[in-house]
């Protein structure tokens, strides 16, 4: 009677393990990063990149390839249904980790064509968005030296640059929470093919208007500061300045210097007429990590040079403030605190309109704390 | 009664707790939201101190009959025949909570792991696990509510990794939305802080001085609260409010955006904990449901009686398969439990004011 029991128990286990969500990584084939693109009829081309690995010949020895598998659709749901009947297995974008837009697409509603990610609960929310200058899908066809995969290619130069606070975080779940609301929008790496197409870089961040692309772009410097200004700080940011000014061009004239602390105070005001003001002030402590002028025993020196800093560095927060507002891209979330601290002065505000017409003033101050192992 | 059908004050925290904690947990912010907008979390501390209002009300009832069941106190007070239609509704109440576990769980799983299993396997296999476990006796059923109370940690531990992106901003302007509307807030909590009402039933059951029963349930619909408060929070801050209006689950979302290098989807980790707190939810339900329907039958033991609910449970449950007829139940079964559940304990404690009925003869220790 025991032995039957044990017996049915085992059976039991038999029918237990359902099949019908089974999903063998045998059977499906892992897209690790995809590019869409708008044609000029209208028209979604959408590419995704599969690495896989083959059993070399008779060494054994597994080769990398990878394989671009590209279709014209409507949608991009029905393009990976067209790329499914082109590749052995079924598509799988669980383990997507970049999705590179061109320029023409992201000027279109891009929630539009990111729903399918949203929706559907197997995709990997931490893949990194970004926009391509052109088109993506030239990219996505790179070849790289030594046949590595775009995906680990691009997510490893983001990595290294976002420890450079040249590129953000963003993912596309984050970005999704931006993008639908009113007080926020959004920045994401913007890419650049080389001229002889051999490699990629990232040329700063492109800025998002709600759903859209602006079309503008801040360069890498003016990211730096960009995400200074938004109290975000990666391992270092660092800035090259001119700081002497001589007739002749010399490396002698510039100073290079790395953000060891900051300290960022954002203040949004609403004044009695209605005027909105936002103030940013930063806190720099900074390193110097190249001044080959080497005059920084002196006193006066570095007062001096944290005088100039500062104005320089004014300056260069006014033009990338000066440039999101343009680009109408509230990426600070200036227009969130409006919502939060005085909701009733919200009410009556056209963000679309009034948020490139109010006054944002930054202030940089510098402090120079430490010039490495010289002097 | 017998020793085994006793359970100590410890156990019933606990018991209070698992029942209230189940298939809720993960819609409730977007359900709050809905109506009270980022003072959704303002609704759930409402709800838990009207909780503790029903929970008094609860524990005077069960004092004046301290060794009896919502089941037995009802032929005394209103009559035998009233009393005993009354009986039947309670159980059918408790049990269409049985089958509003089944339907959420069943099809919750169908949308976001087991798309192309049916979704009937889904849920007769937590009926047959919930049918094993019924038949025990109470102490059994709330040892396991006690054990399973850890995996609330996990739980605690995945959510708190959400407020490294979490923007607080969300949650201004504070209180804006309007005190009433915030009321009826609380009100769509309904679903959510349902089971406390386990004590109507298990109250009796419960060892100790009548003052430690208080205690008790009080701490357990303290912890709820917190939690669920907690939950709110962290989803009000970690989704921007135009996105928590199109995110039904917003904890599932949440914990699906987190990746740790090997574990890319982390909802299916939270998944599989939340299953075990829906089972205890079942469990719960199913046990109180069986004791209605063994005191309408005369019977001293509940067991015989749990494949019943269980099955009539179950037949719901795989009848009602689209999200409007879902909705439609939600609504009739959290309607139909405030009145039961919430307000007829209330007329029952006047009638026993009233006309000076109360147990007799016992002591209440």
């Amino acid at each position: 009677m025991k032995g039957l029991k044990y017996l049915l128990v085992l059976l039991c286990l038999l029918f237990l393990s359902g099949c019908w969500d089974q999903n063998p990584l045998k059977d499906s084939s892992l897209a690790m990063a995809s590019s869409s693109d708008l044609r000029s009829d209208g028209k979604l081309l959408y590419a995704a990149s599969f690495p896989r690995s083959t059993q070399g010949g008779k060494g054994g020895s597994q080769q990398q390839i990878v394989e671009i598998v590209s279709a014209t659709a409507n949608t991009p749901r029905e393009a990976q249904m067209k790329i499914d009947s082109k590749i052995s297995g079924t598509f799988d974008s669980s383990k997507l980790r970049v999705l590179l837009i061109g320029e023409a697409l992201a000027k279109q509603d891009i929630n539009l064509f990111l729903d399918v990610l949203y929706r559907n609960p197997k995709t990997a929310l931490s893949a990194r968005p970004a926009v391509v200058e052109g088109m993506a899908i030239d990219l996505i066809n790179l070849k790289l030296i030594g046949g590595e995969e775009i995906s680990k290619y691009l997510i490893n130069s983001m990595q290294s640059l976002q420890d450079l606070t040249i590129v953000n975080h963003e993912n596309i779940e984050s970005i999704f929470a931006k993008m639908l609301d009113p007080g926020q929008d959004f920045l994401i790496p913007y890419i650049k093919l080389d001229k002889n197409k051999s490699r990629a870089s990232v040329k700063g961040l492109a800025m998002f208007h709600g759903n859209k692309y602006s079309g503008k772009h801040l360069t890498v410097d003016q990211s730096i500061m960009y995400h200074l200004m938004e109290n975000e700080k990666g391992k270092m940011a660092r800035f090259t300045k001119k700081v002497i000014s001589s007739p002749r061009p010399s490396m002698n004239n510039y100073i290079t210097v790395n953000v060891k602390k900051m300290k960022r105070k954002l203040k949004v005001e609403v004044k009695k007429s209605g005027e909105i003001n936002a103030h940013i002030h930063l806190n720099l402590k900074m390193d110097v990590i190249e001044y080959p002028h080497n005059r920084l025993a002196s006193k006066e020196e570095i007062p001096k040079l944290n005088e100039m800093l500062s104005k320089e560095l004014t300056k260069e927060a006014k033009t990338v403030i000066k440039k999101i507002q343009e680009a109408n891209c509230d990426g600070l979330g200036i227009g969130r605190r409006i919502i939060a601290f005085y909701p009733n002065r919200w009410k009556k505000l056209n963000w679309e309109v009034d948020y490139p017409k109010i006054q944002i003033i930054p202030s940089v101050h510098v402090e120079i704390i430490s010039h490495g192992i010289t002097d | 009664m017998k020793s085994e059908h006793t359970i100590t004050q410890g156990q019933l925290v606990f018991y209070i707790i698992q029942t209230q904690i189940g298939i809720a947990l993960l819609s409730l912010p977007y359900t709050l939201f809905k109506v009270s907008k980022q003072d959704a979390w303002i609704s759930i501390l409402i709800a838990g101190i009207f909780v503790q209002i029903f929970l008094v009300i609860f524990w005077l009832l069960n004092s004046r009959f301290p060794t009896l069941t919502i089941y037995e106190i009802l032929p005394k007070l209103i009559g035998k025949i009233l009393g005993k239609v009354m009986v039947f509704l309670y159980a059918f109440q408790f049990t269409l909570f049985s089958s509003a576990v089944l339907i959420f769980y069943g099809h919750l799983l169908k949308i976001w792991v087991l798309e192309n299993t049916p979704i009937f396997v889904v849920i007769l296999l937590l009926v047959f696990t919930g049918v094993y476990l019924g038949k025990q006796n109470l102490r059994i059923i709330a040892r396991f509510s006690v054990f399973v109370s850890f995996f609330l940690l996990v739980l605690f531990v995945l959510v708190a990794l959400s407020f490294k992106d979490a923007n607080f901003l969300y949650l201004l302007p504070m209180a804006k939305t309007g005190w009433f509307t915030i009321l009826k807030g609380s009100k769509e909590a309904t679903l959510a802080i349902l089971g406390f009402d386990a004590y109507l039933v298990i109250g009796p059951f419960v060892q100790g001085p009548a003052k430690g029963k208080l205690k008790a349930v009080t701490i357990a619909n303290l912890f709820v609260t917190l939690f669920y408060t907690y939950l709110v929070v962290a989803s009000l801050a970690y989704f921007s409010p135009e996105e928590m209006k199109i995110i039904p689950e917003p904890i599932l979302y949440l914990i699906k955006s987190f990746s740790f290098g090997v574990v890319e989807r982390t909802d299916l980790v939270f998944i599989s904990i939340w299953m075990v707190m829906v089972t205890t939810s079942f469990v719960n339900y199913l046990y109180i449901a069986s004791t209605g329907v063994a005191t309408l039958f005369g019977q001293p033991s509940h067991s015989k009686f749990v494949p019943y609910v269980a099955g009539v449970a179950a037949l719901i449950a795989l009848f009602i398969d689209n999200r409007e007829t879902i909705k439609f139940f939600t609504k009739f079964v959290t309607n139909a439990g405030m009145v039961l559940v919430l307000f007829l304990p209330l007329i029952l404690l006047l009638i026993s004011y009233l006309t000076r009925k109360k147990e007799t003869g016992v002591k209440n220790y």
